[in-house]
């Protein structure tokens, strides 16, 4: 595949360490060989997406390409990080992929009404979230399979 | 007609009063008038009977002038409208006549003389009258006798001869007159007593009917819903003790409202706190159910990462062993392997299993946490596509099992929230289908009855049945019938009921232990519940 593509960098915003090393993993066997950049908060999501406090220096923090974000989080939950992204005329072009851990009807409308492209159910079945991060993949044209 | 008790009153007395006055004034005029002819009838013949007497002398010796002297004499009575004195023959000696009255002076002149008694009569015309007495004139053959001594004499001695007649004759027009000036002022006096007895009844009646009508100015505003009404005083009557009355029954009114409002501001106190908790346990249920997942997908995760891991320590497990010259090294690396295999692949085995199973009993929970709470509208629905699309969903297993499904139609216009009540029927089929008895012939029978305010469906089975002891608690949460080994969480029926109960329905069941169970519940008709779904 292209060079460019590669370059794409996926911010991943989860609180649990356990979820953002799943998840991670999950993306590697499905196949999504990108660098992955993990934030465990809304905050510092922000922080890095808007270029505060320590990430300041734009060449030290690219600018992602794909934002994964779960939705409870300490600090500043993953509803206002969407609510902010798509307000931000810089940021508001990056696509954001939900992250719930249920399949609540209003969180789900909740999520797309603030904008949100796409949203993922965590599943426990891990096959089964494995499958969903590859469609994510296709979705995006980020796919790279190893040589 | 609708009168006023002072209007009714007022008639009453004043009715009364003019009956009254009525009579006693007709008694009165009548007794007047009768007085007064009887008077005039005696004075005529007083005058008559003296002017016979009087005359006896000037007829017998025929001087007219003496009879004339008389007549006149009469004449000076005001009221006398005609005198005259005749002899046997009717000649007239003597005569005198007041203006106007010439008719009656040719009637009286005409009447028959009599022989002794005086002849007394009323004589009208046109519109007038006279009272005529015609007295005989007699020559008493009395032992003394003289011109002097007969104008003493006195009537009535035996052996008369009549000689003439004395006739004179009394106008009744000055008695009719003051009949009629009698008659005007009984009639005034009457009016005025009317009048007066008027302003009296009004003013006992207001006496009578004000503690009345305070007392019905008070109710309306009782009525009204002022019940800080108190009436002061009232009268020592029957009024007074129902204005009494009124304030003790107004004063207990206030009470019992105010009992009332007490008890509604507890109950209103209670059906808040007890929503508030209901929110707070939905709440708690939500935020648990949802939270607990994050550990899970962990665990999941995390020993899924195993398996490979475990492959791989297998394979190279058994390469040791078997590329091991030292037995006793080979035996340990085999018994290792063999743990390995059975205990590691064991305990991932029954981990995922777990972890699945909590899964399924966190998403029933949060099933049940977010009943009412989806966005399903409230709407009309054919209860007969819902049980149409529920038994296509369980149309497999119905003919796996040799199933029946008998079905009743069912209302088409009930207003639920389709998806909710499609749940409904949903569980009550499967467990249905779970509990199904061992008999010859199996079969679910859905039906309903329908009454004015609600619809009663039911799902009747010839499953298992439920024991005495179990019926009550098979509505509670993760509760099971023990002894049956059926898929499930033991959430679907308490799940159901919440459903019914934010509908404002209810769910039960009649059963017996191996003879079958029938579910019924019920739905309101023509009622709004989206309040219920919040209590």
């Amino acid at each position: 595949m292209a060079a460019p593509k590669q370059s794409i960098l996926i911010m991943l915003v989860d609180d649990d360490d356990g979820h953002r090393l799943l998840i991670r993993e999950n993306l590697r066997a499905g196949g999504i060989v990108n660098d992955v950049i993990e934030m465990t908060d809304g905050q510092q999501a922000l922080d890095y997406l808007q270029r505060r406090s320590k990430y300041q220096d734009p060449a030290q923090s690219p600018r992602p390409g794909l934002l994964l974000l779960d939705i409870k989080m300490p600090k500043v939950d993953g509803f206002t990080v969407l609510e902010k992204v798509k307000a931000d005329p810089q940021l508001r072009m990056i696509p954001v992929l939900m992250l719930t851990s249920t399949d609540d009807q209003g969180e789900v409308n909740k999520c797309y009404a603030l904008g949100a492209n796409n949203y993922v159910v965590k599943p426990v079945r891990y096959e089964e979230f494995q499958d969903r991060l590859r469609a994510i993949g296709l979705f995006l044209d980020i796919v790279r399979f190893p040589d | 007609m609708k009168w006023s008790l002072k209007l009714k009153t007022l008639l009453l007395v004043t009715t009364l009063v003019v009956v009254v006055a009525t009579i006693l004034t007709v008694v009165n005029i009548n007794r007047q008038r009768d007085l007064l002819f009887r008077n005039l009838e005696r004075l005529t013949g007083v005058l008559a009977q003296n002017l016979a007497f009087n005359s006896e002398y000037g007829v017998l010796t025929g001087n007219r002038e003496a009879l004339q002297d008389l007549v006149d004499g009469v004449m000076r009575e005001s009221t006398v409208a005609c005198a005259a004195v005749m002899d046997r023959d009717h000649a007239i000696l003597a005569s005198a006549v007041r203006p106007g009255m010439e008719p009656f002076v040719q009637d009286a002149l005409k009447l028959e003389m009599t022989a002794a008694q005086p002849l007394r009569r009323y004589l009208r015309h046109s519109g007038a009258a006279v009272y005529v007495v015609q007295h005989p004139v007699t020559l008493a053959r009395r032992q003394r006798w003289s011109a002097e001594g007969a104008l003493f004499s006195v009537p009535g001695n035996s052996s008369e001869e009549t000689i003439g007649a004395a006739v004179v004759a009394l106008s009744t027009t000055p008695l009719i007159a003051s009949l009629e000036e009698v008659q005007q002022t009984t009639v005034t006096l009457t009016g005025l007593s009317v009048l007066i007895a008027w302003l009296l009844s009004i003013i006992l009646v207001n006496l009578l009917t004000k503690p009345l009508q305070r007392l019905k100015a008070a109710t309306h505003e009782v009525a009204a819903g002022n019940l800080e009404v108190r009436l002061e005083g009232g009268p020592h009557d029957e009024v007074g003790d129902l204005t009494r009355a009124f304030n003790q029954m107004v004063h207990e009114v206030r009470q019992a409202r105010n009992r009332i409002e007490e008890s509604n501001r507890q109950l209103e106190a209670t059906a808040k706190e007890l929503t508030s908790l209901n929110q707070e346990m939905e709440d708690l249920l939500r935020v648990a159910s949802h939270d607990l997942r994050a550990p899970l997908i962990n665990i999941q995760g995390f020993t899924k990462r195993l398996e490979p891991i475990m492959a791989d320590t297998l394979r190279l497990l058994e390469q040791a062993a078997g590329s091991s010259a030292d037995a006793g090294l080979r035996g340990g690396i085999e018994a290792l392997r063999g743990q390995v295999q059975t205990r590691f692949a064991e305990s991932i085995r029954f981990i995922s299993k777990g972890v699945e199973k909590m899964d399924s009993l966190l998403t029933s929970l949060l099933a049940v946490s977010r009943v009412s709470r989806k966005a399903d509208p409230v709407q009309p629905n054919d209860l007969n596509e819902v049980v149409e699309d529920v038994l296509a969903v369980f149309d497999h297993q119905l003919k796996d099992r040799s199933i029946e499904v008998i079905r009743h139609p069912l209302p088409s216009d009930v207003a639920c929230r389709r998806n909710e009540i499609n749940q409904v029927f949903s569980n009550l089929i499967s467990n249905a289908i779970n509990y199904m008895g061992p008999v010859d012939r199996r079969y679910i029978e859905i039906g309903s009855t329908e009454r004015p305010d609600e619809v009663e469906c039911y799902v009747r089975d010839t499953g298992i049945g439920i024991g005495d002891e179990d019926q009550d608690r098979i509505f509670n949460m993760f509760t099971r019938l023990q002894a049956v080994d059926v898929p499930g969480e033991g959430v679907g029926l308490a799940y159901v009921k919440k459903i019914l109960r934010s509908h404002g329905g209810k769910l039960w069941v009649h059963s017996k232990q191996g003879q079958g169970s029938t579910f019924f519940f019920t739905l309101p008709r023509h009622r709004t519940f989206a309040m219920a779904g919040k209590g």
